[in-house]
């Protein structure tokens, strides 16, 4: 009998031999059944402000009790994580953390949030669900920080239990998702459409790396995909490169860069556009009506917050996020 | 006379008794010991932990997978 097994977590699709481990590293078949290798197995733990995920529309100045396994995925040849996402469970430092510890260890240490992050929460799947179970239950909030590359069935069934998710939308080509990331853009788009549709409040990530994917006519129709897919409101974080990992021959994003591209979001109608990794008004939350100062912040710390019940104190425009 | 000579002498030996033991317990560990006892300990650990990786029981079952029937 054959103990073949076809993992459909991911739109890689692995097909497993017996005793062979997944292309994300951390799911393996043995005689005919899949398993987690990850599963209460962090190896990063760490309690972050909610803006360092980014979160900028979701319980500002509230942190967000944070874990990953190793494991990913995608191959990125910019990751910022990659000593974890690119490793084997056995050669990181894993933590001994059930989804219940994790879930009191939020309680206690007063985070509003479990975030899912550092490397690609997909790949532990099953302890992130399990985890989001309970936390839904105790009142904590759940988000992720994902690259979206996840079937329909697993993140509509997650859907149910997580808040919000920050997708790492890294450019708007199947070349560059094929060339420098290992995997697609088509899995990623209809990812953030099933998103939308279960109500998980969206905010997307924009990595812009010089020569790869900076072109703005390219930036423009992802913008304008993103006011027609998933509406104007959607909060657009591009975050500007620095050389690392296998890329380390790129110059540093120039600030012009980001600023033409923050234009050419806003240009195509959207609202709510930042610019991460410097320090400017890029930063500020500003109401889309009477242009006020919403939101102040320095990098991660919140200096004011003029959203009162969910709308703008001087005005009373309704500010789209989850502010309570 | 006699029996006060011979509970000196049996008093004797027994503390040449006691003191014969005292001195195998303290024998000196040598540098070579130490390290080869340390030593030991480190690969006593490690096998544990691979041992512990093997372990089935510690392995969650996963969740969106099927099984190819094959031959």
């Amino acid at each position: 009998m054959g103990k073949k097994v076809l993992c459909e977590l991911c739109p890689t699709e692995c097909l497993l031999d017996d005793y062979q481990v997944g292309g994300c590293r951390v799911r393996i078949n043995k005689g005919g059944v899949l398993y987690s290798l990850v599963y209460g197995k962090p190896c990063a733990v760490a309690i972050d402000p909610i803006e360092k995920k980014p979160f900028f529309h979701f319980l500002p100045a509230t942190t967000a009790f944070s874990i990953a396994t190793a494991g990913c995925v995608l191959g990125c040849k910019f990751c910022q994580n990659w000593q974890i996402s690119q490793a084997n469970p056995e050669d990181t430092d894993n933590h001994d953390l059930p989804p219940d510890a994790v879930v009191r260890q939020a309680i206690f240490y007063g985070c509003r949030t479990i975030t899912y992050t550092y490397t690609e929460p997909t790949v532990f799947y099953e302890y992130m669900y399990d985890t989001a179970v309970i936390a839904k239950r105790m009142n904590i909030k759940n988000t992720m920080h994902t690259c979206g590359y996840i079937k329909e069935r697993p993140l509509r069934e997650l859907s149910r239990y997580m808040d919000a998710a920050d997708v790492d939308l890294k450019a708007f080509t199947e070349d560059f998702y094929q060339k420098i990331c290992g995997g697609r853009l088509r899995p990623v788009l209809d990812a953030l459409l099933v998103l939308k549709e279960e109500n998980v409040w969206i905010e997307i990530t924009n990595l812009v790396i010089p020569n790869l994917n900076d072109d703005i006519k390219k930036i423009k129709e992802m913008c304008q995909w993103i006011v027609k897919n998933l509406g104007a409101d959607v909060p657009l974080h591009f975050s500007r490169f620095f050389p690392y990992y296998k890329l380390k021959d790129l110059p540093p994003t120039p600030i012009e860069t980001l600023n033409d591209a923050r234009k050419a979001a806003m240009d195509a109608g959207l609202r709510y556009v930042y610019i991460g990794n410097i320090r400017s008004d890029a930063e500020n939350t500003y109401c889309p009506r009477c242009k006020r100062l919403l939101i102040e912040r320095l990098g991660y710390y919140v200096k004011q917050n003029n959203i009162i019940d969910g709308r703008c104190r001087f005005c009373k425009t309704s500010i789209p996020g989850v502010w309570s | 006379m006699q029996i006060l000579q011979d509970i000196n002498t049996r008093g004797m030996e027994l503390i040449m008794k006691k003191s014969e033991i005292n001195n195998n317990l303290t024998a000196k560990i040598t540098r070579r010991d130490f390290l080869g006892f340390f030593l030991f300990g480190g690969l006593i650990n490690t096998s544990f932990k691979k041992i512990n990786n093997l372990i089935d029981e510690r392995h969650k079952k996963a969740m969106f997978w099927r099984k190819i029937d094959g031959k």
